[in-house]
C-alpha cells in the first residue's frame, strides 16, 4: 500500500498538545503510521513526500449536530413542502460544502443522511463520513412537527422528523429506524422555539417516553441524543440516560453532576443561539432579568454563556455541533466554522474550541479509535491549513483551507 | 467600462454551420452571450476584458445529448430500476449531472423522475451540470418491459425511475398534465417495447393510435415537443402517424415511416450505440427482423448490427433530419458523459462525416429540444455554450474525449476543465 509523507507542517495534533513544528505524518493507504518530530528514519519509509512547510495541520473537524434535509429556507413549512428530490440533490451539495470547510465527519440528524452514508463510504459521491441517526422523534406539535401545513404532510415529508406519541409508538419508530441503518436516535425532548405553542421552556416528552427510547435503543447498543432547551427536559432525558444533551442552556447543579457522572455529553450549538434571536422570539424565562444587556435577546445571549461556562468549569464534556438545517440561515460548512468561534467567544482557548470539534467529538461518537486526533493508527483524516487557528481561531476559515484529506485520500 | 467581456482569441473555431472553421479567430462574450464570433479583428480585441490567447486549440459548441436518462442508476439490471431506492438514487443524479458537464455536454433532454429538480438546483447555482430540458417520466402503458411482472405493482408505479403508468384517455390526459405541473418541457412516450428484445415482433405496439394522437393533442396545448421511443416497426409506424417530434432508437423503419418523417419534419435520435451493439456488448439474442435480413452474412450479432446500420443510412438517404441522444441511463454500461461522446463517433462509423455528427450533437439537437432558442452555435447573439479542445474533432472525431478537453464553458462561465493557463494580455497577442 502507497505510503506518504506529510513534513515539515506545524502540527496540532487534536489531543490538546501544542503544536508542533517541524512534524511529519506517515500515511500507509487511510491510516496514519506515524504522526510527530520528522525523522529522517521514518521518512525513508514513504513512495512520497509532500512538504507542508509553513502550513499548519489539524485533525479533520468533527461536526455533531447537523441536518442534511436538504432544506434551502429556513421556515419550517418549507421544510416539509420543499420538493423531496430537490431536498435529496441538495443535499449532495451540502455534504460537498463540510467537506470544502475541513469537516470530515458529522452526526447527522435526517432522512437523507441514510442514503448519504453508504454513497460517501462507496466514494459515489463527496462529502464527510456521516454516523447517521436518521430523523429525530418529535411529538404531534413538537420541534420536527410544522402546525402551518396538515399533520400528513408532516408524516410524509418532513426531512428530519418522525411524528410519534406515547411510549408504543416511540418503541415501534426506534425499531423502525433501526431497520433503516441508523446509527443513532434522537429525540427532541422540549421545544425549540418555532411558534407560541412549541416553546425552548416547554417540556414535550414524559420521563416515561425518554426513557423507552433510551432503554429501545440500548438493546442494540445504539446511543441517544436529545434536544434540551428546558431545565425539566434536560433533567428527565439525562435521568434516562441520554447519550448527549443538545443545546442544553438551561442546566442546573444536579443536571451538570448528572453529566459528569455519567459522561453524558454537551453538544451546546452556541453560534446557532448567537444567531437564533435575530429569526426567532426570546423564549420567556423568568431569570432573564438577572443578566446583562440592552435586549431580551442580549440578556438570554450572557445567560447561555453562563450556562454553558458552569458546565465547562466543572468539567462537563462538550463537543462541536452546529444545527446547520438550512441553506438559507445556516450555510453547512461555513457554520461549522462559527460554532468554533462561538465557543472561543464563549470563553474557551482556541485550543479547546479545536480539541471540541475534534478529539471530543470523536469520543462522543464512540470512533476514538479511529478519528479525532492526528495519533498513530487513526485515520488520515486532517486539514492543512495557511494560518495559526490558534493565534486567531478566524485563521480556520475557508480561504485559508489549503487542502482537506479523507482517509489519506485529498478531497479537497 | 464592460467588465463582463470575456474575449478568446487566436484558437481554431468550428461554430457548428456546416463545416465552417476560422483560424486565428476571434470569439467575444459578454454574460451569457456571444457577443462576436469570427475572424479576428484589431479593434474589437482593444477593449477592456478578461484574455484568453487559444492558439493550437479548437472550440466547438456546447454537446446537447437530447435522450438520456438522470435517473441516477448505477447497474444495468432492470430490476434494480424499480427496486433502489428512489431518495438514494436522486442524490446519484447530482454526480450524473456533474459528469456530463465535464465531459462537454451543455445541454440534455432528460426522462426521469429528477430533472426537474436538477434544472432548478442547475439554474439557482447550487450544484453544476448541463442546461437540462426535462420530460419528466415518461408515458407508459401497463405491462411491457418497464413493468416487469415478477416484481410487484405497486412497487413498479412508486419506483419507476424514468417511468409513469397511464392507460386510456383519461390517465393519459391526467398524467400528461402532471408531468407539465412538475415542471416538464416535453414528453416522453413509449410506443414499442424492446423490440430489442426477442419476444417482440413487428405489429406489437405499446399505444394505439388513439392514445398517441391524444398524446399529441395534449403536448400541443402547451407547445410542447414529443419524444417516442419506438423499435419495432407497427408501432413506430404509429407515432409517425400521430406526427410526433422525435422518433427514439428507430433501428426498423420502413419507406413509409421514412417519408412520413421527413414529410412532418420528424427527427431520428438513433441511439447507435445501443442498438447496433446491444447484443455484442450485454447479450440476449436478436430479434428476428424479416424486413431486411436477405443477403447479409455473418452470425446474428453481426447480422443485427448490418440491418441497424442500413436503417440508419437509408434513414440519411432519404433526407430523415437526425439528432445525436445516446440513450445513457446507467454508469454501469452507458457511463455518463463518456457515452455521449461515443455516440457521435458511432454515428460516424455509420455514414455521418465528423462535422454532420457533430451538426447532430449541436445546432440539429438544440432545434430539436430547444425550438427557437439560440442555442447550438458559436455564433453572434447565441448563448456562450462551448467546448475547448486540445485537438481538431472535424480532423478526427476519436479525440472527443475528456483527456483532449481544456475547458467547458456554459452562459460564459467556466464549468470544468481549466483555463487559467491561458489567460494573456501581452500586447503581442492583440496585433
Amino acid at each position: 500500500m502507497k505510503t506518504t509523507a506529510y513534513v515539515n507542517g506545524l502540527l496540532i495534533d487534536g489531543t490538546g498538545r501544542e503544536v508542533l513544528p517541524n512534524s511529519l505524518i506517515l500515511t500507509e493507504g487511510s491510516i496514519i503510521k506515524y504522526a510527530g518530530d520528522k525523522k529522517d528514519q521514518r521518512l525513508k519509509e514513504s513512495d512520497e513526500v509532500i512538504d507542508l512547510s509553513g502550513h499548519f495541520i489539524t485533525p479533520g473537524l468533527i461536526d455533531c449536530h447537523v441536518h442534511l434535509g436538504g432544506a434551502i429556507s429556513d421556515k419550517a413549512k418549507d421544510w416539509v413542502l420543499e420538493n423531496d428530490t430537490q431536498q435529496a440533490i441538495v443535499s449532495v451539495q451540502q455534504v460537498r460544502e463540510l467537506l470544502n470547510h475541513g469537516i470530515t465527519t458529522v452526526r447527522d440528524i435526517s432522512r437523507n443522511g441514510l442514503h448519504l452514508k453508504p454513497l460517501i463510504r462507496n466514494e459515489i459521491i463527496q462529502g464527510p463520513n456521516i454516523i447517521a441517526c436518521g430523523p429525530g422523534l418529535s411529538r404531534t406539535g413538537g420541534h420536527g412537527d410544522a402546525h402551518e401545513v396538515p399533520i400528513e404532510l408532516v408524516e410524509r415529508s418532513h426531512p428530519w422528523a418522525l411524528i410519534c406519541d406515547g411510549p408504543e409508538e416511540i418503541r415501534k419508530t426506534v425499531r423502525k429506524l433501526i431497520r433503516m441503518n441508523s446509527d443513532w436516535i434522537k429525540i427532541w425532548a422540549t421545544g425549540g422555539g418555532l411558534w407560541e405553542k412549541e416553546r425552548e421552556t416547554d417540556q414535550h416528552y414524559s420521563f416515561e417516553e425518554i426513557k423507552t427510547v433510551v432503554e429501545e435503543a440500548n438493546y442494540l447498543g445504539i446511543p441517544v441524543c436529545a434536544h434540551c432547551e428546558s431545565l425539566k427536559g434536560a433533567k428527565d432525558s439525562i435521568k434516562a440516560g441520554v447519550a448527549s444533551i443538545e443545546h442544553g442552556e438551561e442546566l442546573d447543579e444536579e443536571c451538570l453532576e448528572g453529566m459528569k457522572r455519567k459522561n453524558i455529553f454537551l453538544v451546546p450549538t452556541l453560534g446557532l443561539f448567537f444567531e437564533w434571536f435575530s429569526t426567532y422570539e426570546v423564549p420567556p424565562r423568568p431569570e432573564l432579568a438577572a443578566y446583562e444587556g440592552s435586549t431580551n435577546a442580549e440578556k438570554e445571549i450572557n445567560r447561555i454563556k453562563n450556562n454553558f461556562k458552569a458546565a465547562k468549569d466543572l468539567g462537563v464534556r462538550y463537543a462541536l455541533g452546529c444545527d446547520s438545517f438550512s441553506n438559507d440561515l445556516t450555510p453547512f460548512g461555513k457554520y461549522s466554522l462559527k460554532e468554533l468561534y462561538a465557543l472561543v467567544k464563549a470563553g474557551c482557548s482556541p485550543m479547546e474550541a479545536l480539541v471540541a470539534g475534534t478529539r471530543s467529538g470523536a469520543e462522543l461518537l464512540r470512533l476514538e479509535k479511529s478519528i479525532g486526533t492526528l495519533e498513530e493508527g487513526k485515520r488520515a483524516d486532517f486539514v492543512v491549513l495557511k494560518k495559526n487557528p490558534l493565534e486567531n481561531i478566524n485563521n480556520f476559515n475557508k480561504e485559508n483551507i489549503a487542502a482537506v484529506y479523507k482517509n489519506g485520500i485529498r478531497q479537497v | 467600462m464592460d467588465t463582463d467581456k470575456t474575449i478568446y482569441l487566436g484558437g481554431n473555431l468550428i461554430t457548428g454551420e456546416k463545416n465552417k472553421i476560422i483560424r486565428d479567430s476571434l470569439l467575444i462574450t459578454s454574460k451569457d452571450k456571444i457577443l462576436y464570433a469570427g475572424v479576428f479583428k484589431k479593434d474589437l480585441v482593444k477593449e477592456p476584458a478578461k484574455r484568453y490567447y487559444l492558439k493550437e486549440c479548437y472550440i466547438i459548441p456546447g454537446i446537447i445529448d437530447c435522450h438520456l436518462h438522470l435517473c441516477g442508476l448505477l447497474k444495468a439490471d432492470p430490476d434494480s430500476w424499480v427496486q433502489e431506492e428512489l431518495l438514494k438514487r436522486s442524490m446519484i443524479s447530482v454526480k450524473q449531472a456533474e459528469e456530463l458537464i465535464e465531459h462537454g455536454v451543455t445541454s440534455v433532454c432528460d426522462v426521469s423522475k429528477n430533472g426537474v429538480f436538477l434544472k432548478k438546483m442547475i439554474n439557482s447555482g447550487l450544484i453544476k451540470g448541463p442546461r437540462i430540458s426535462p420530460c419528466g417520466p415518461g408515458l407508459v402503458r401497463t405491462g411491457g418491459f418497464l413493468d416487469p411482472s415478477h416484481l410487484p405493482e405497486a412497487m413498479n408505479r412508486e419506483n419507476h425511475p424514468w417511468a409513469v403508468f397511464a392507460d386510456g384517455e383519461e390517465e393519459i390526459r391526467r398524467g400528461l398534465r402532471n408531468s407539465f405541473r412538475q415542471g416538464s418541457d416535453h414528453i416522453k412516450t413509449w410506443a414499442t417495447g424492446l423490440g430489442l428484445s426477442c419476444r417482440e415482433r413487428d405489429r406489437d405496439q405499446y399505444y394505439s393510435q388513439k392514445e398517441l394522437d391524444l398524446i399529441l393533442e395534449e403536448a400541443r396545448y402547451l407547445n410542447s415537443k414529443v419524444f417516442v421511443h419506438c423499435e419495432s416497426l407497427y408501432g413506430t409506424k404509429a407515432a409517425v402517424e400521430a406526427g410526433v417530434d422525435g422518433i427514439i432508437h428507430g433501428e426498423e423503419l420502413d419507406e413509409d415511416c421514412m417519408k412520413g418523417m421527413v414529410s412532418k419534419g420528424i427527427s431520428l435520435v438513433p441511439t447507435l450505440n445501443l442498438t447496433l451493439e446491444w447484443y455484442a456488448k450485454y447479450g440476449g439474442t436478436p430479434p428476428r427482423r424479416v424486413k431486411r435480413d436477405s443477403g447479409i452474412l455473418g452470425n446474428e450479432i453481426e447480422r443485427e448490427r448490418e440491418i441497424v446500420k442500413r436503417n440508419f443510412q437509408e434513414a440519411l438517404d432519404q433526407g430523415v433530419n437526425i439528432a445525436m441522444g445516446s440513450d445513457t441511463f446507467c454508469k454501469e454500461i452507458t457511463p455518463f458523459g463518456q457515452f455521449s461522446l461515443e455516440e457521435i463517433k458511432t454515428m460516424t462509423e455509420c455514414g455521418l462525416r465528423p462535422y454532420e455528427a457533430l451538426e447532430a450533437a449541436t445546432v440539429k439537437a438544440a432545434e430539436l429540444i430547444f425550438p427557437g432558442r439560440k442555442i447550438g452555435l458559436i455564433k453572434e447573439d447565441y448563448i456562450a455554450d462551448f467546448v475547448i479542445l486540445k485537438r481538431n474533432p472535424v480532423e478526427d472525431i476519436q479525440v472527443l474525449e475528456k483527456k483532449n478537453i481544456v475547458a467547458v464553458i456554459k452562459e460564459g462561465e467556466l464549468q470544468a476543465g481549466k483555463i487559467d493557463l491561458f489567460l494573456n494580455n501581452d500586447k503581442e497577442i492583440m496585433q
